[in-house]
């Protein structure tokens, strides 16, 4: 629970240091990509928080290449 | 109904101007006008004297100056060309006084009000006359300065003795007695809506970049302030980024120092009320240079790397300490690491505590022994040896080790021949050791990054604060780490971009006019 | 323009060496020598010279369109939405690899030295600093690069000099012994890491530097993977002189175990905080010209007007990837010794020469 209050108040700090410098930027695109990145970080990290299993990317690197490690590479060499 | 008054009130008076504007008020034909209009804007203070006299027993005339600025012997025989060497049945014409009457060596002809006032205030004598709308400014400047004395900030053992003083003419003679190039050029400016402090740029034409120089000229001109009352001021406003630990500006009081740093095709902007001049661009490695590097044999630069080891002895040696001892007991030699722990035993505070406690009694003698009357300095030394000493280890509050490595830390940040840079240490030292008692080695490292990364993003005038170790130039590194002997120094700093790059050489280039 | 700096031929050639050295200083010997043992060295001479070959393949992507980055000719040679598409898949390269790059420093940093630190604390307070570099824009951190390389060469040759006492000839004999196959093996990661990581990132980087001719950029990359590989090849002898093959192989961290063996004189010891400082150095570095490249990569996908407001929400995914990428230490070796290199390799020799050939047609036909 405090670590999700830590990490609010950390992405409300980060929002109003970066505040000011986007509203300059005339170009919503800035504004909107800046929002949703935040929004799966914050995403991500609560559930990381509460051990809720998320995808790991090494695990679809793992499917592709381990036929190819055990069947190219290892018969090859 | 009281509040609607009382705004009332307060418009009116805010619409009354309180103070007239005078630089565009021009003079008045009349003399009676004039001294009043002087008297009435200066509030008819006290050390404004007016002398009222008859030229030729008919042309009234008024000689008004400052009593304390001014030298009241050349004003004596002002009055004494204009009333009794003028006797002839010639009528004299306004030209010939300024032409062959006063003897003085520079007159200035005006027609408004506000430059006079500047210049009366600044100690010059202004002649009104009946019947003319021009007035004279005569330099009748002269009042009671410090004599040029020996470099209290910057001593050296071999080298010049003399250093600035407060009065800004005094400082730029000193300047020009090292250069006699015609290409050192002088500017001069007003900052300060009040003080109207005299500011001088020098540069010598033809070896400093143009565009630095515009870039000074246009930063100075874009100071808005009341007064500026020492270089300090300046230096804010012209500094390229304010939220730094690090200098971006450099002070000295030694006009041999300066002279060299214009040679090298920097700027210095020397500032009327104080003996610190500034010089611009300036980058890390300058303040950890001093100007006997230059005087001295050249094998004796190497002490430059000594300086760039105290510098991160001063920074980090505190800090490696807490890493050291709280995290990573390993590191250490078991014998030492038995001894270190034996003396820690009865310490009560974690080794953060302990350094800063210290560290900040440092700071505490350190700024007392500044602040205090002179007379008193033996006491601090003698409070300051028990504090920081074996009293304090004999209380058990601090370990012996602990001891060493504040001293050594305080007398390292010493060595920095730069002021300036001492006190940026400083405050990094106290950030390093939080990070130290936080995450360690790992945390000292980490910080290092950022402070490397902070450096490398500095700029001081478009030269990157760190050249030229990083952009890195090997021609350049002659007169970093160490310094060549002069012959082997043919060429000028290449990261000023000067357009005369050649140090050694018989012939100057001519500079473009 | 988002990227306004341009950086010199010598600070790039710094960067690259750095980036080679960076990380596989300090894991990469155990995993070579898990496969080559004691002729661990020769794959590493063996990599150079496929390093360098690739070197010239990275040479000519460079050349297609010298004034802009991958992300932004992309959609020209591969159309709008492939292209797209493709920059995205590319982009998510150098951002897994910050991940892992975290992990790894958060595993050597509490396994080693700071046993009660968490592991999220390391690597928040590194991420920070890698923002603050990528922040500060390519032109800075680069410099700072420049500014610790000589702190770096200076601690790699007291390393060397303090561990020569050491050297055991017998320990790399015999040569070749067991054929040429495992020396073969032990390749794959000796060219997937240092070098093939280095140079696919890369081509987001070609267009800022300051050039004559192109050619100044090929001649910096033979220099720098040159410098790089020897000095890790040095490394891995080193290892192998002092512990022989199998040691070394058995060492997650060899070359950190190689430090603590250095005793001078018997007062100077236990000096392991160099190769720490090293490899902090390279992977800190590394990790800022990954981050670096999927920031600056992104916003240019997005079309943005500035990466700067992204590498907060990034580093933040960035942290949670790093510790969701290793469920345990076992299995995070293995796919990073056995099937990450696949990756490495898959990007370089199909990926990139997709881009040459596609680009090159580009070229013809317009």
């Amino acid at each position: 629970m405090w670590k999700v209050i830590g990490l609010l108040l950390v992405s409300a700090a980060i929002v109003q240091f970066e505040y000011s410098h986007l509203k300059k930027i005339r170009n919503r695109m800035d504004r909107w990509s800046f929002a949703v990145l935040l929004g799966v970080g914050l995403m991500l990290s609560i559930m990381k928080m509460y051990d809720v299993p998320l995808f790991n990317p090494l695990q679809a690197i793992e499917f592709i290449y381990k036929p190819i490690y055990e069947n190219v590479f290892n018969r090859v060499l | 109904m009281k509040r609607a008054k009382r705004r009332k009130n307060l418009k009116e008076h805010g619409s009354k101007p309180v103070q007239q504007n005078h630089s565009t008020l021009h003079i008045h034909p009349t003399l009676e006008n004039n001294i009043n209009e002087i008297k009435q804007s200066i509030g008819n203070s006290m050390d404004i004297i007016v002398r009222e006299f008859l030229i030729q027993e008919k042309l009234n005339g008024a000689i008004i100056y400052t009593k304390g600025l001014t030298d009241l012997q050349m004003v004596q025989e002002l009055l004494e060309s204009l009333m009794l060497q003028i006797n002839g049945d010639k009528w004299i014409q306004y030209e010939d006084i300024k032409k062959s009457i006063l003897t003085v060596s520079q007159i200035e002809e005006h027609k408004e009000m506000g430059q006079l006032l500047t210049g009366l205030l600044s100690g010059d004598s202004i002649l009104f006359l009946e019947g003319y709308e021009t007035a004279l400014l005569i330099n009748t400047r002269q009042w009671k300065g410090r004599d040029v004395s020996e470099p209290i900030t910057q001593p050296v053992v071999r080298g010049p003795q003399e250093a600035f003083t407060e009065t800004l003419i005094t400082n730029t003679a000193l300047i020009r007695r090292k250069i006699r190039d015609e290409n050192l050029w002088i500017e001069n400016r007003q900052i300060g809506t009040r003080t109207k402090t005299d500011v001088a740029i020098a540069y010598i034409n033809g070896v400093a970049d143009d565009a630095i120089v515009e870039e000074v000229r246009s930063r100075l001109d874009k100071i808005k302030i009341d007064g500026i009352l020492e270089g300090g001021y300046i230096e804010e406003y012209i500094q390229d980024s304010t939220y730094s630990p690090f200098p971006t500006v450099y002070n000295t009081e030694r006009p041999d120092t300066v002279a060299a740093n214009l040679l090298e095709g920097r700027i210095a902007i020397i500032v009327d009320g104080t003996p610190f001049v500034l010089i611009v661009p300036a980058l890390f490695v300058q303040f950890f240079q001093a100007s006997e590097d230059y005087y001295l044999r050249s094998d004796f630069g190497v002490i430059r790397i000594l300086r760039l080891f105290t510098f991160f002895i001063s920074l980090l040696a505190p800090s490696l300490y807490i890493a050291i001892t709280t995290f990573h007991q390993e590191m250490l030699q078991t014998s030492l690491l038995i001894s270190l722990a034996a003396q820690l035993e009865g310490i009560p505070f974690p080794a953060f505590v302990e350094a800063s406690l210290m560290a900040l009694t440092f700071e505490i003698l350190r700024e007392a022994g500044i602040r205090m009357p002179k007379v008193i300095g033996s006491a601090i030394s003698i409070v300051g040896a028990i504090v920081l000493g074996e009293a304090a280890y004999t209380a058990g509050l601090v370990s012996p080790a602990m001891v060493i490595v504040v001293s050594i830390t305080a007398i390292a940040s010493f060595v920095t021949p730069a002021f300036t840079m001492s006190i940026s240490i400083r405050i990094l030292r106290f950030v390093l050791m939080i990070f130290a008692a936080t995450f360690g080695l790992y945390g000292i490292l980490i910080a290092l990054f950022g402070l490397t990364l902070h450096l490398c993003s500095l700029r001081s005038f478009g030269v990157p604060y760190l050249s030229p170790i990083g952009p890195f130039n090997m021609n350049d590194q002659k007169d970093v780490l160490f310094r060549f002997p002069w012959p082997a120094m043919h060429n000028r700093p290449s990261f000023l971009q000067q357009q005369d790059q050649q140090r050694q050489s018989t012939e100057r280039k001519e500079p473009k006019r | 323009m988002l990227e306004k700096g341009r950086i010199s031929v010598a600070q790039f050639t710094i960067l690259i060496f750095l980036v080679t050295t960076g990380d596989s200083i300090l894991v990469l010997p155990s995993s070579v020598a898990g496969e080559a043992k004691n002729d661990a060295w020769l794959s590493g001479i063996f990599a150079l010279g496929i390093g360098l070959l690739l070197v010239l393949l990275f040479y000519q992507v460079s050349k297609l369109f010298p004034d802009l980055t991958f992300v932004e000719y992309s959609d020209r040679i591969f159309g709008s939405f492939l292209g797209k598409v493709l920059a995205g898949f590319f982009l998510l390269y150098p951002f897994l690899s910050v991940a892992l790059l975290l992990r790894e420093l958060g595993d050597f940093l509490t396994t080693q030295i700071l046993p009660h630190t968490p592991i999220e604390a390391i690597t928040i307070l590194f991420m920070v600093f890698v923002i603050y570099g990528t922040r500060l824009g390519l032109e800075t951190w680069v410099r700072a690069g420049q500014v610790f390389l000589p702190f770096f060469l200076l601690l790699v040759v007291l390393f060397f000099a303090f561990l020569a006492p050491q050297f055991h000839l017998d320990n790399i004999k015999p040569i070749l012994g067991e054929g040429v196959k495992p020396m073969l093996r032990g390749s794959l990661t000796f060219i997937a890491f240092p070098f093939m990581e280095t140079l696919i990132v890369l081509i987001m980087i070609f267009p800022y530097v300051k050039i004559k001719k192109q050619i100044e950029l090929r001649n910096a990359m033979l220099i720098a993977q040159t410098a790089g590989g020897t000095l890790l090849i040095l490394m891995m002898l080193t290892a192998l002189l002092v512990f022989g093959g199998e040691l070394v192989a058995h060492q997650q961290y060899p070359s950190y175990s190689l430090a603590k063996k250095i005793n001078i004189g018997k007062f100077l010891e236990r000096i392991e905080a160099i190769i720490a400082i090293l490899w902090l150095i390279t992977i800190f570095i590394k990790a800022t010209f990954y981050f670096y490249s999927s920031t600056l990569g992104l916003a240019q996908l997005l079309r943005l007007q500035d990466y700067r407001p992204l590498t907060f929400p990034l580093g933040i995914i960035a942290i949670v990837l790093s510790i969701e990428v290793s469920p345990s230490i076992t299995y995070y070796n293995e796919v990073i010794s056995k099937y990450w290199p696949l990756f490495d390799f898959t990007m370089s020799l199909i990926f990139i020469p997709l881009i040459l050939v596609f680009g090159l047609f580009y070229l013809k036909n317009n």
